[in-house]
């Protein structure tokens, strides 16, 4: 007769007992594989925060926070001594700010403007063809954006501002943050176009039975209940043009300036990072342990933006009764 | 069809314009002709959006490509190499630099002579004559002895143009000589772009112009595209550097995090949506804790994730500097959470009846896991994993923290060694002092663009092939 039906009870009470072992250790793996998300954010965090406080602890908070020179250079040689630099925040902190607010004003009105067409005006086959488009531009690597930043633009804008008699520098942040706001469009585009997408289509139904024209409908109804996914779209934009480091190592200054002039040149914090560590060098001094507060400082502001923008748009869906 | 509307009003109302009812009427239909210009107005703004971001995309695409033929071409001079000549030639010793070689050249080497003393002893007819011998001979048998020193030559050809002759000759068999296309050093370029170029003149003596001018008269200078960039690796003279050991390195690096991100990002997923016990409080909290730490991972800057592998891998572990296996790990690191929300999102589209259905049937959480939800959401997952590869591929900051930023000349053969990648490759291009290196950037800029931009083609034409209507 059947194999199965020859089994004794206690056969069976074992093959029960092993699988039961097999699949616990096996659920045991795959735990952990889950939590070591948790690990990874527990190391990064630890690490930087050691960093941080030894940097501290050598410069100062206040200094740091509101210091208005950032030189981290030290003695080249034994025998001038450790000269330790300045390490003031808000140079760098101000050079990222004004190439983000550049990147912003390119990449918000392109963005939203692109993504209103995109879900309100274009036929379904624009759409198909235009929305693979925009995820293609999203896959494009930073080091290319770079190269179009140091190569094309900063080289083109300075051309062009010896020609009108302006002084452009030659790595002015105008050119970073152009780049940058290229770079985000895509986000920006696909977020808000997912958030005008998600209002009822029973909303636009009724604007328009009551008269409204075709923009009005979208201005007065679809804009107003999209705007908390609109605002978290650029909130991650945000949070992508500040923690973006190519294209301000590759077209920016290298030294840090404080200034609002978009026509100079500054740096950012992410750019300084690298140029502090991308060299062989010793690992407990101040100008290192400082990149180790920079990324501390870009880390929080990152992930802020990013959450208040997250939760926003969670929340805002949630009311609306969907997922 | 509302402009048309607008019109047929606007006549009745001129048709009859005296009566006083109809001026509200004459006043409702100037206000719709406005609302209507505005909503044509507006749709034009959204319109102008779509086609700034589309200039933008041709722009830089465009300006990219028409730097990148540069880098893709080289000049080549044809040169007839005799292989079983007498070799009665008096050689120049390497050291004896003509007055007419230029010093400055950034090409020429202070010492390069390991194969020279070989090839004074070469005999005639010798199968394995050393190959600078054979260009030196090549140039002598068309120009004279002038400009023949390994200096002059240098600056004529590309330092990659003996192993072609190599490789030529091996192939040969006993032909008494071969016409080969030979690469050209950069400055053959230059001339070909600008013969009069005022330059060249600090760069080449007047006799090798004159030499050039009788080469392209003669059809045996051209410019043609290059084999060197696809095999060879970097280099310090631009006419010699390839993308070939970029590449590998970038293969090498990719694998580890294919091999380490994975696995674990599939497993996670799998248990975060199937298996998490959830009906404790404490249990519940945790799981939502690893949601939170997943979804921010993802939105870290990608430098921060350098940070942590130069803290871990170097300073802790003391693995060795710029090796595929470190910045593998690194980049496995920043592809994990992006591997497990994909394959979450993709799990999430399994509907429940696949797994009551199993349950049912007496199949344990795990059975249901691994036989049923797995390989309904295998598709999904795969898409998302080759996504997350494909970014990661192009990543430079995190890479650079760990050492990835050296000057590397030979390909990486172990985990261990070594090894540049092709974003970063394209970073050391872009920012060398030598101008001909930019189109060298460019060049592996296109090549990294076909490379990231098909793997997401590639993932996106799966996504619509295979998704699964329940």
């Amino acid at each position: 007769m059947n194999a199965a039906a020859a089994l004794t009870e206690s056969q069976r009470h074992r093959r029960r007992r092993w699988q039961r072992r097999r699949e616990g250790a096996l659920t045991a793996l795959f735990a952990l594989a889950a939590s070591l998300a948790v690990l990874v954010t527990l190391g990064m965090v630890m690490t930087l925060f050691s960093g941080a406080v030894g940097f501290l602890q050598r410069v100062g908070l206040v200094d740091y926070l509101f210091g208005l020179v950032w030189q981290p250079q030290i003695g080249m040689r034994a025998d001038q001594g450790l000269v330790e630099g300045q390490f003031g925040l808000l140079p760098l902190l101000g050079g990222s700010l004004l190439i983000t607010v550049l990147a912003l004003l390119l990449a918000v009105p392109i963005g939203l403007g692109a993504a209103i067409f995109l879900a309100e005006y274009a036929t379904s086959g624009q759409r198909n063809r235009l929305k693979p488009l925009l995820e293609l531009l999203a896959g494009i690597p930073t080091v290319v954006y770079g190269f179009f930043a140091a190569l094309v633009v900063a080289p083109l804008l300075h051309y062009l501002g010896g020609q009108l008699g302006i002084a452009v520098s030659a790595e002015s942040a105008l050119a970073c943050g152009l780049v940058v706001g290229v770079m985000i469009i895509p986000f920006v585009a696909s977020m808000a176009d997912d958030a005008l997408y998600a209002v009822p289509q029973a909303w636009r139904d009724a604007a328009i039975a009551l008269g409204a024209t075709h923009a009005e409908m979208i201005r007065r109804t679809v804009l107003p209940a999209a705007f908390p996914g609109l605002v978290s779209a650029c909130l991650i934009g945000f949070s992508k043009a500040i923690g973006q480091t190519m294209i301000v190592l590759m077209a920016g200054s290298l030294t840090a300036n404080l200034t609002f002039n978009p026509l100079d040149g500054v740096s950012s914090m992410t750019a300084q990072i690298i140029t502090l560590l991308s060299g062989d060098q010793e690992f407990a001094s101040a100008a290192t342990l400082s990149a180790f507060a920079l990324a501390l400082t870009l880390l929080i502001l990152a992930l802020l933006t990013n959450t208040v923008g997250v939760s926003m748009n969670q929340r805002w869906r949630q009311r609306h009764g969907q997922n | 069809m509302d402009k048309t509307k607008g019109n047929i009003e606007g006549k009745l109302v001129s048709q009859t314009k005296d009566t006083a009812m109809t001026k509200g009427m004459a006043l409702s239909a100037r206000t719709h002709q406005r609302r209507l210009r505005r909503a044509r107005h507006f749709r034009a703004l959204t319109i102008l959006a779509v086609a700034m971001a589309l200039a933008l995309l041709g722009f830089l695409l465009t300006s990219i490509g028409v730097k990148s033929w540069e880098g893709f071409s080289e000049a080549q001079v044809r040169l007839t190499i005799p292989l079983n000549i007498p070799l009665n030639i008096p050689l120049t010793s390497p050291l004896a630099v003509p007055a007419t070689a230029s010093p400055t050249t950034p090409s020429a080497p202070p010492t390069t002579t390991a194969d020279q003393p070989a090839s004074a002893t070469a005999t005639p007819g010798q199968a394995q004559a050393d190959p600078f011998a054979l260009l030196k001979a090549g140039w002598q048998q068309r120009f004279g002895e002038a400009n023949s020193s390994r200096r002059s030559l240098q600056t004529i050809f590309s330092r990659t143009a003996e192993e072609h002759i190599a490789q030529a000759q091996s192939r040969a068999g006993n032909q008494p000589a071969i016409t080969l296309w030979l690469p050209a050093n950069q400055h053959i370029k230059r001339y070909l772009n600008n013969p009069s170029d005022p330059g060249l003149a600090d760069l080449l003596s007047p006799h090798q112009l004159q030499c050039l001018a009788e080469l392209q008269a003669a059809g045996d200078l051209r410019r043609s595209m290059s084999v060197d960039f696809w095999n060879q690796p970097d280099a310090r003279s631009p006419e010699a550097a390839g993308i070939a050991g970029a590449l590998l390195g970038s293969l090498m690096t990719i694998l580890v995090t294919l091999a380490a991100a994975l696995p674990l990002g599939l497993m996670a997923a799998l248990y975060l949506e199937e298996l998490a016990p959830r009906q404790r409080r404490l249990t519940r909290a945790w799981w939502r804790l690893v949601e939170v730490v997943t979804i921010n991972l993802a939105a870290t800057p990608s430098v921060v994730f350098g940070l942590l592998g130069l803290t871990v891998f170097l300073h802790l572990m003391h693995l060795p500097r710029s090796a595929p296996l470190v910045g593998g790990l690194v980049l496995a690191l920043m592809a994990l959470p992006l591997i497990i929300i994909a394959a979450r999102n993709a799990i999430r589209t399994v509907p429940v009846e696949q797994r009551d259905a199993a349950l049912a049937l007496g199949a344990s959480p795990m059975q249901v896991t691994l036989h049923h939800v797995l390989p309904a959401a295998f598709p999904g997952m795969i898409t998302g994993a080759v996504l997350a590869l494909a970014h990661v591929l192009g990543e430079t900051a995190p890479l650079m923290l760990i050492g990835m930023v050296a000057f590397i000349a030979s390909y990486p053969t172990s985990w261990l060694q070594p090894a540049t990648t092709l974003p970063i490759q394209i970073y050391l291009w872009a920012t060398s002092p030598e101008p001909a290196f930019a189109s060298k950037a460019a060049a592996g800029v296109v090549v990294l663009l076909v490379l990231v931009l098909s793997l997401n083609a590639l993932a996106q034409t799966a996504r619509r092939r295979w998704k699964h209507r329940w």
